[in-house]
C-alpha cells in the first residue's frame, strides 16, 4: 500500500486546479473529518440501499418457497448469456471506477478521465443490453438483431430489419398484464413481476450511476479539475454508489439466471 | 485558519495534531489528531487488477458450475437437491460481494465504523428473510387452528392439532381415563376430599340475579345472551319486549328484536 505523495502545478491560465482550491465546509475542522464524514454518511444511505433491495431478496425467497415450479420455469427463459455478459460489464465498470480514483489519487487527471469514460460506456452497455436483449422481446416479441438477418424474409420487420417479430415469443410482462399464452405453471405472471422489479430497479440504479459518474467527468474537465490528490470525496462517493450497484448485480444475476 | 492559503499548510499542521504549545483551541479533544492522522490509502493498480480477474473467474465459475449441473443431470441421470444449486451460487456470490467491498469499495483500509454500518445493514436483512422464513414455515400449524372450531379455553396449537372440546373437559376425562381407570365414584370422592380443604370455594348459586334489594356477585355470561331467539310475530314486528316497552314512558317502542 502506498500513500498520497503528490507535487502540486499549476493548470491553463496560471491558476491552482479545483483540488488545490477546495475549501472544505466550515462546520468541519479539516478537509480529511469532511472525508471521512462523507463517507460514512455515504455508508448509512448504502445500507438503506441494501435494506431496499432485501425486500426483493425476501419477496424472490418466499415466493421460490411457495411456488417452486412457477420460478424453475421462470428462470428457463433467461438466457444465461446475456445475464454472465451483463456481469462481465459491470464488473469491468466497477474495476475502471476504482482505476479512476487510483489515477485521481496520483494526480493523472488524463487517465482518470478515461476510465469514467469507460465506466460510463459499461454503464450504458448493461442498460442496452438490458432493454435490447430481454426486456423488449420478452414484453413484445421483437427481437434485436443488429445482424439484419431477416430483412426481406418471411417474419414482420422493423427499422430495416434491425427487429424482428416473433409471434407468442412476448407478453411475458408482470402481474395482471401477462398476456404470454405458453405458460406452464398458474404462478408464472408472479416470477416476471419479481424479475421486472428487481431488475428493474436495479437498472434505475445503474441511470443514477451513471449520472453521478458524468457529474464527476464534467467537473473533472481541463482547465476545472476538481478532483486530484487533495480532494476526491465526489469521485469516491460516486465510486461508492456505483460499487453497491455492482453489488447488488453479484446476488441478482444467480438468483434470477442461475438458480433452477 | 486563513482560507486564502493553500491548504497544503493546513493539512501538514493537521497531521501532526496539536499544535506545539500543548492545549489546542480549534482542537480542544484532540479527535483530528486520532483516527484523522492517518494518510489516504492509495489501493494500487496491481490490486484492483487481481481483484478484477478474481472476480471474472469466479463469474466463470458459477456459470460453470451451474450448467455443469444441468448437463450431468441430462447425461447421467444424476439429480442434485435444490439447495446444492442454490449454495454453491450464493457461496460464490458471497466472496464476489467481499472482494468488491473490501478493495474496489475500500473497507478494507477504511474508518472500521463503515464496515460496522454495512454489516449492520446485512444483520437487519439476516433479521428480515430469517422471521419471515420462520413465519412461512409455520402456516400450515397457524391454519390449522385457525381451521378448526374453536373451543372453549382455546385450542392447543402445539404439535399442529386441535382440541374438538373444551381443554378443561379433555384434561378431566384423560385423568379419569388414565389414572382413575375411569372410576367415576372414586372421582367424585377425590373431588369432595380435595374441595373441603378448599376455604374459599363457592359454588356457583344458579339464578342468583341481582335485584333491586340485594346485590349478587355472579361470574360468566349473562344467561340467554347467545341463544338465538326467533323474534314472535305480533303484528307490529316486535317480540316479547313489545308490551315490556310500551309501557316504558320513557323508552318509545322501538323494535330491537328482543
Amino acid at each position: 500500500m502506498s500513500t498520497i505523495d503528490f507535487k502540486p502545478g499549476l493548470i491553463q491560465g496560471g491558476r491552482a486546479p479545483g483540488y488545490e482550491t477546495y475549501k472544505h465546509a466550515s462546520h468541519f475542522r479539516t478537509k480529511d473529518e469532511e472525508f471521512d464524514a462523507c463517507k460514512t454518511g455515504m455508508w448509512l444511505f448504502l445500507a438503506t440501499e441494501v435494506l431496499l433491495f432485501a425486500g426483493i431478496f425476501v419477496w424472490y425467497s418466499i415466493y421460490r418457497m411457495m411456488y417452486p415450479d412457477a420460478f424453475r420455469n421462470g428462470s428457463s427463459y433467461l438466457d444465461w448469456r446475456w445475464g454472465g455478459l451483463n456481469t462481465v460489464v459491470l464488473l469491468i465498470s466497477s474495476y475502471t471506477m476504482a482505476m479512476s480514483i487510483n489515477h485521481f489519487q496520483h494526480n493523472r487527471q488524463k487517465e482518470a478521465r478515461r476510465n469514467l469514460v469507460i465506466t460510463l460506456v459499461c454503464g450504458a452497455l448493461f442498460v442496452a443490453i438490458k432493454l435490447l436483449m430481454e426486456y423488449i422481446p420478452k414484453m413484445t416479441g421483437w427481437h434485436f438483431d443488429p445482424t439484419m438477418s431477416h430483412a426481406g424474409g418471411e417474419a414482420l420487420t422493423k427499422f430495416g430489419g434491425l427487429f424482428y417479430f416473433e409471434q407468442g415469443y412476448g407478453g411475458k410482462l408482470p402481474g395482471i398484464l401477462f398476456s404470454y399464452p405458453f405458460a406452464t405453471d398458474p404462478h408464472e405472471n408472479m416470477w416476471w413481476s419479481l424479475y421486472y422489479t428487481g431488475t428493474g430497479l436495479h437498472a434505475a440504479h445503474v441511470l443514477i450511476g451513471m449520472a453521478l459518474i458524468a457529474r464527476v467527468w464534467w467537473f473533472s474537465r481541463p482547465g476545472v479539475e476538481n478532483y486530484g490528490p487533495k480532494h476526491y470525496t465526489g469521485v469516491e462517493m460516486a465510486g461508492l454508489y456505483w460499487h453497491i450497484v455492482d453489488l447488488i448485480w453479484i446476488f441478482l444475476f444467480p438468483l434470477l439466471y442461475l438458480i433452477h | 485558519m486563513n482560507h486564502n492559503q493553500p491548504l497544503r499548510s493546513a493539512h501538514a499542521a493537521d497531521a501532526h495534531g496539536h499544535a506545539p504549545g500543548g492545549f489546542d483551541e480549534t482542537n480542544p479533544h484532540g479527535t483530528a489528531a486520532g483516527h484523522h492522522a492517518h494518510k489516504h490509502v492509495i489501493v494500487s493498480a496491481f490490486t484492483n487488477r487481481v481483484v478484477l480477474a478474481v472476480l471474472l473467474t469466479f463469474t466463470a465459475l458459477t456459470v460453470g458450475l451451474a450448467n455443469a449441473e444441468v448437463w450431468i443431470q441430462q447425461y447421467f441421470d444424476i439429480h442434485f437437491p435444490t439447495w446444492v444449486n442454490v449454495s454453491v451460487a450464493m457461496s460464490i456470490a458471497t466472496v464476489k460481494a467481499a472482494l468488491v467491498v473490501m478493495y474496489f469499495m475500500q473497507l478494507r483500509y477504511d474508518n472500521p465504523i463503515n464496515t460496522v454500518i454495512f454489516l449492520f445493514s446485512l444483520f437487519a436483512f439476516a433479521l428480515f428473510l430469517g422471521f419471515t422464513t420462520i413465519d412461512l414455515d409455520n402456516r400450515g400449524k397457524v391454519y390449522a387452528y385457525k381451521g378448526g372450531e374453536v373451543q372453549v379455553g382455546g385450542n392447543r396449537i402445539v404439535g399442529a392439532k386441535t382440541l374438538d372440546k373444551p381443554i378443561v373437559q379433555q384434561r378431566r376425562e384423560e385423568f379419569l381415563k388414565s389414572v382413575l381407570a375411569g372410576d367415576q365414584a372414586k372421582f367424585d370422592a377425590m373431588k369432595a376430599e380435595l374441595f373441603h380443604h378448599r376455604q374459599n370455594y363457592h359454588p356457583r348459586v344458579e339464578h342468583s340475579v341481582s335485584t333491586s334489594g340485594t346485590s349478587r356477585p355472579r361470574g360468566g355470561t349473562t344467561p340467554g345472551l347467545f341463544e338465538a331467539k326467533a323474534p314472535a310475530d305480533d303484528g307490529h314486528g316486535h317480540g316479547a319486549d313489545h308490551k315490556h316497552d310500551s309501557n316504558s314512558a320513557t323508552k318509545p317502542a322501538s323494535g330491537s328484536g328482543h
